[in-house]
């Protein structure tokens, strides 16, 4: 992981103000009814200021005052700053008021504990100092003040002064004062453009947000910024360590990584002709990527070491090659450096990976990266390669980094570029299950489960299939969404290496009670496996914008051999439907002793305006209430 | 003479193999790099071939007494993907003054491949060190061990020093991948006891007393200790209703209980249950706390006349009221009574005492209880390991009534944290102290009777809940934070919410909610209903074939519910048939019944648990019990049409 990991931390932790003002008798007393209703949270003040000292220096201090309303899982559980090498974290302090406005405790640096990141690595200098808040009962308030003194000029604040539902803003306040006169660019979210002044060869720059009331996230929509108000800052030019850069286009960002990355590809001439000797006679350029690829998986493995620059700056490659470890930024350096030698080209890539906020987009160069992996153009296709990963198959991006803004970093500059979209038909389960029922409601069962592209990543599947038999049978049990069953027979298949894998498993189980027995009925659901992963949508109305955020396809046909003297009784109708947002069908096929039901659903991937929220709801619910049902057989009379 | 040879050669490696291998640092064998799998349990990315260590006791005359743990390991990579246990760490502690802090000497590592062959081996070198500041007080030594492949076989060796002498480096025989072969012997002079505890599911068979002289100055010292031996040890794995997984590792801890007077101080920390009663009793930090109730004099007004369960309920809501917890769990107070009282903020132990000393100055007989919570394991029966312990509620005995307490947090008399439900307390008395069932009260109820009816092309359902105790407390809890419409929500995520109202009750073990709920029918012929469609058990949580650990359920659960429903004119109804389960022991107990009359159907459906831990052995009841009511749980009434 790249070092702005830790930025997100920082940005999340809440950060407010105090300015002295809001003395009274009662900590809720000058807090209008509007925002009191249903707010967990109230931030009374945050005076927020940054302070550009110069091309590498900056100072942020925050001073923030909020109430606390409720005991609930939308207010800050602990008060934190993040330190590194680079920071100088002082004025720490905590200061935590009864309703009555009276101080209970003030709390200073000593009070603050340190986590450090090298928990989760093999060596980190940041970390995390945070102050836990006692558990008081609410209505509370907190002041809470820092100021950080950065030599890291790579990354500016990012301002969100509430981040989460139920959090109201009162008065929050955000200064930046750049003493370089013209460094900060800045990119805004639900807020209005600043007031500016300019002295000599300061300027400043001022936001400010009032009476602010709380927001609730909706379903189908995780983007902070279609909630909150933001102001997501950025210099133009900027220098961490000797190393000096522009990020006023993606290019300059770009030319700064080189500068890092350029004196590191330092192979021995033995280790050149190691390498070379992988290809050697290999004339395609995709079977020279697989050797390399493949080399890269059995030879080395993934280790984090963000230290200083290192955060930024990749190992040597002879160390990696010696050595056989390295972290995202190591090892992606070393497979582009290993390709330069096979002859095919391959661009190092940053990404933001995982599913948080992602601040990477076409009009507003950042830094907000978090891990790097390899571009490959191909004649007809690009692929990406994931360099930290043993198991992944050969061009497979997944869906740590599918689908985003990434940048190809060039000899020439940076360009942006998408990274892959998994069409429907690229994430697709498809399941087939063969029934026999007794009259008891037991049954024998065979399952087939065949999954392409990103499903191969549902429910652990991907972990299991190098596996011993006895934790494969495990996985099973404690998988598939059964109750009362013994497997009789399985196999798991191991998915394929190529750029959309193919994976697939089979058993063989015993199920009793597999239907429910009610007089002379048979009850039974013949969707239990491979069901979207949807809740209900209830509301009635809806705020903000409609996210598919991935296309998938879930296709069923599921046999049903009923035993003598049963009968299909419920009614069965095909049923068939196609909209914008996907499609799915279900139909029947009726013989004397068996029903075969086929289901199909696609899901597209896609953005849609609030107001076509009614059409969406119901193809969301009719979608789920079709995979509920119920089918009855009775016993003729 | 010739054949025994070619017989040798072919099947060398199975005979080796099954023989011991060296434990000499750098003597790794062809045959430990030929290896690929762990003949004792498949699933292994990797595994331990052996861990060697001791602890003894060392006098040294700069730093006096101090201790030495030694560690010598060696691992074999058996996947790709065991390529990661070639990332370790060593953690110590790190003191506030540099000289007291743990050091690390005589540290070797390497990495072994097989090449052709040749076995070569690659050092670790200096700078592939790191040394990672943790926290205030723990910092450690991080490595990659260089050159690792699949096949690769890692060896480190190192020594610690500590003056940490009140609770020596614990060993672990268990890990998260195999361990074949773990030995590890201590010695401590006799001037120094300690409690030795073993914990987890395995414990060394083979043990072998160990005796040794130690020099101070010019005096000899006799030491006694222990060897341990284990072979073959599987790693944990996870398991529904499994407790809390680190705590289960099987290890040895030692924690120091007393020292010699001859040698200058006379601390006994308790041997015994009834020793370390006694010592606590007269602690300043602990029995000295109780008397320190005088601040709540004032309250003597209030007080007069009530009964001394309301005398209870008064001062509990006032200490919880007037108190915050700063969320630090300790079992010795720094302070106390008024002090505590006016600062408004403290540990565990500083409010808990502080509560208890006011009852006690009210006239209540109230007692301290010492407790694990539950991330921390349970307490050893025989050996009390003091510093395990971390938390202390309060036992108040009103009319022959054992009631469990806690002022740090918003709980009635008689609910304490889930996190302390945790087996069992130690009740810590002057007279005498003795262990207290923490799970007795650990009550969660749920009762709820609904009436249904068919009312315009939908099922339409009145549900009235009633949550007891726990489930009480939890029902308020996210009421009080205002997600009782999403719980509601989730539950009935197939039905459409009408109305939700509830009852606010003056007492706080009940709390009653109302609901209104429909569901549109979608084939008028043929109508499926589901009686029960919330706070019953749908799918069994059951279902792998064996089981390693207990199942802890925490809380003694009670669920009844009945089901009434108007019968639609025109239907013809079908019921399911009627179930009545216990097991053998009478800790669970089930029924399911169904009945009909031409106008209604009326279901009940009970369950019951009075245990709340079963072990690994009643696993089948468990899970058979579990198939039955889940299957029974799912089923559905059918209206056909006439």
């Amino acid at each position: 992981m790249l070092k702005n990991k830790i930025g997100y931390i920082l940005l999340y932790t809440i950060i407010i103000f105090f300015n002295g003002n809001v003395f009274s008798q009662d900590i809720l007393d000058n807090i209008p009814d509007s925002l009191l209703k249903k707010s967990h949270f109230i931030l009374l003040n945050e005076d927020y200021t940054f302070t550009i000292e110069s091309k590498s220096k900056t100072v942020t201090e925050v001073k923030t005052d909020f109430v606390v309303l409720k005991k609930s899982n939308h207010i800050p559980e602990y008060l934190g700053v993040m330190y590194d090498e680079f920071n100088k974290i002082s004025k720490l302090k905590v200061k935590i008021y009864d309703k009555n406005n009276k101080l209970i405790k003030k709390h200073n640096a000593k009070d603050f504990a340190k986590f450090s990141m090298a928990y989760t690595g093999v060596a980190a200098d940041q970390g995390l100092k945070f102050f836990i808040v006692p558990d008081v009962t609410p209505p509370f308030r907190v002041e809470f003040s820092y100021k950080v003194k950065s030599g890291n000029s790579l990354l500016y604040p990012v301002w969100n002064p509430v981040s989460d539902e139920f959090q109201s803003i009162l008065n929050a306040n955000l200064t930046v004062v750049d003493k370089m006169g013209n460094n900060l660019r800045y990119k805004l979210f639900n807020i209005d453009k600043p007031e500016i002044i300019k002295n000599n060869m300061e300027t400043i720059y001022k936001w400010s947000i009032k009476n602010r009331n709380y927001v609730e996230f909706e379903p189908f929509n995780n983007i902070l910024e279609d909630y909150l108000p933001e102001v997501v800052l950025a210099p133009k030019e900027f220098k961490v360590e000797n190393y000096e850069g522009k990020m006023k286009t993606w290019t300059s960002f770009a030319k700064w990584v080189n500068l890092l990355n350029k004196s590191q590809n330092n192979f021995t001439p033995e280790q050149k002709h190691q390498i070379k000797s992988l290809v050697k006679n290999t004339d395609s350029k995709i079977d020279k990527i697989r050797k390399i690829y493949k080399f890269l998986q059995d030879n080395v493995h993934y280790a984090s070491i963000q230290l200083g620059i290192g955060g930024w700056k990749p190992m040597k490659t002879s160390f990696v090659h010696d050595k056989k470890y390295g972290d995202c930024k190591a090892l992606t350096f070393y497979t582009k450096s290993m390709l330069d030698l096979a002859g095919v080209e391959s661009f190092y890539t940053l990404v933001k990976a995982g599913s948080g906020t992602n601040r990477i987009s076409g009009d507003f160069p950042n830094a907000h990266f978090n891990h790097a992996f390899l571009t490959i153009p191909l004649e007809n296709d690009t692929i990406w390669l994931e360099c930290t990963s043993q198991i992944t198959p050969y061009g497979y991006s997944g869906s740590f980094t599918d689908d985003r803004n990434v940048l190809m970093i060039k000899n020439s500059g940076g360009e942006l570029i998408r990274s892959k979209i998994y069409k429907a038909e690229e994430n697709k389960n498809s399941v087939s299950v063969e029934i026999d029922l007794d009259s008891t409601g037991d049954a024998i069962m065979l399952l087939s489960d065949k999954m392409t592209g990103l499903a191969i990543e549902r429910n652990g599947y991907w972990g299991i299939t190098d596996k011993g038999k006895d934790k494969q049978k495990k996985w099973l049990y404690d998988n598939l969404p059964l109750s009362n069953f013994t497997i009789l027979d399985f196999e798991i298949k191991p998915f394929t290496n190529e750029i959309i894998p193919k994976g697939s498993y089979k058993v063989k189980m015993k199920v009793k009670k597999l239907a429910k027995t009610t007089g002379n009925n048979l009850i039974l659901k013949p969707f239990v496996l491979n069901n979207p992963d949807f809740e209900k949508l209830t509301k009635k109305s809806r705020k903000h914008n409609i996210y598919v955020r991935r296309a998938f396809e879930l296709e069923d046909s599921v046999k049903i051999n009923i035993s003598q003297g049963y009968k299909l009784n419920s009614s069965v109708k095909i049923i068939k439907s196609e909209t914008k947002f996907g499609k799915y069908s279900i139909e029947y096929q009726e013989s004397d002793d068996s029903v075969i039901v086929k289901r199909q659903i696609i899901v597209n991937k896609g953005k849609y305006k609030a107001s076509e929220y009614k059409e969406f709801k119901t193809f969301i619910n009719k979608l789920l209430k079709i995979s509920k049902k119920s089918l009855v057989f009775s016993k003729s009379k | 003479m010739k054949y025994i040879s070619i017989f040798l050669i072919l099947f060398s490696p199975f005979l080796i193999i099954s023989q011991d291998i060296s434990y000499k640092f750098g003597d790794v064998s062809k045959e430990e790099l030929l290896m690929d799998s762990c003949e004792f349990y498949s699933n292994a990315d990797a595994v331990v071939l052996f861990n060697i260590g001791n602890v003894r006791i060392e006098y040294n005359n700069t730093m006096g007494f101090i201790y030495q743990f030694e560690m010598h390991q060696r691992i074999k990579i058996l996947t790709k993907a065991g390529k990661k246990y070639a990332n370790r760490k060593i953690r110590y502690y790190k003191g506030k003054v540099k000289r007291f802090e743990d050091k690390i000497s005589g540290f070797k590592a390497y990495t072994y491949n097989l090449e052709g062959n040749k076995i070569t081996r690659t050092k670790l070198t200096k700078k592939e060190k790191y040394y990672n500041e943790l926290n205030d007080y723990r910092q450690e030594l991080s490595f990659v061990m260089p050159n690792v492949k699949k096949g690769s076989v890692i060896e480190i060796k190192y020594k610690l020093t500590s003056r940490m002498l009140g609770s020596l480096k614990t060993w672990y025989f268990q890990d998260k991948i195999p361990v074949k072969y773990s030995n590890f012997w201590y010695a401590v002079p006799e001037l120094l006891k300690y409690q030795v505890n073993n914990y987890g599911n395995y414990f060394p068979k083979e043990t072998k007393d160990k005796y040794r002289t130690m020099h101070v100055s010019d005096y000899s010292v006799n030491e006694t200790g222990k060897e341990f031996t284990m072979k073959n040890i599987t790693p944990l794995e996870e398991e529904p209703y499994m407790g809390n997984s680190t705590n289960a590792l099987s290890r040895i801890e030692f924690n120091l209980v007393y020292i010699n007077s001859d040698y200058g101080y006379n601390i006994d920390i308790g041997t015994t249950y009834e020793k370390l009663n006694e010592n606590l009793a007269k602690d300043f930090m602990f029995g000295k706390r109780l008397s320190k109730g005088r601040f709540s004099k004032k309250w003597k007004k209030e007080l007069s006349g009530k009964s001394d369960y309301e005398k209870l309920e008064f001062i509990l809501k006032k200490i919880q009221n007037n108190t915050n917890w700063n969320k630090h769990y300790h079992f010795l107070s720094e302070i106390s009574g008024g002090t505590l009282y006016k600062k408004k903020e403290g540990d565990i132990a500083d409010i808990n005492l502080t509560f208890i000393a006011a009852l006690k100055y009210h006239g209540l007989k109230v007692f301290p209880v010492i407790l694990r919570t539950r991330d921390k394991g349970i307490p050893n029966p025989v050996y009390p390991d003091k510093w395990s312990f971390n938390y202390v509620i309060a036992l108040v005995e009103i009319d022959g009534k054992e009631i469990l307490c806690d002022a740090t947090l918003d709980t009635p008399p008689g609910l304490i944290r889930k996190e302390c439900i945790n087996n069992k307390g130690w009740l810590v008395d002057k007279k005498g102290g003795r262990w207290i069932d923490l799970t007795k009260d650990a009550f969660k109820t749920v009762s709820i009777l609904y009436n249904s009816k068919i009312r315009n092309d939908s099922i339409v359902n009145n549900a009235l809940i009633q949550f007891k105790d726990y489930y009480a407390y939890d029902i308020n809890s996210t009421y009080e934070n205002g997600g009782l419409e999403k719980h509601f929500r989730e539950l009935l995520s197939d039905w459409e919410i009408e109305n939700l109202s509830f009852e606010d009750s003056n007492n706080s073990k009940i709390f009653r909610v109302k609901l209104k709920f429909k569901k549109e029918i979608e084939d008028e012929d043929l109508i499926l209903i589901d009686p029960f469609p919330m706070y019953v058990d749908k799918e069994n949580p059951f279902k792998r074939e064996k089981r390693n650990s207990a199942m802890d359920f925490i809380f003694k659960q009670d669920y009844n519910m009945v089901f009434n429903m108007e019968t639609p004119k025109g239907y013809d109804v079908e019921i399911p048939g009627n179930i009545q389960l216990k097991t053998e022991d009478n800790s669970i107990n089930y029924l399911y019944i169904a009945s009909k009359t031409p106008q209604k159907a009326v279901f009940i459906n009970k369950l019951r648990f009075k245990k709340t831990m079963f072990a690994p052995t009643e696993y089948n009841i468990v899970k058979t019990f579990f198939e039955k009511i889940t299957s029974s749980n799912n089923s559905a009434i059918v209206l056909k049409k006439q």
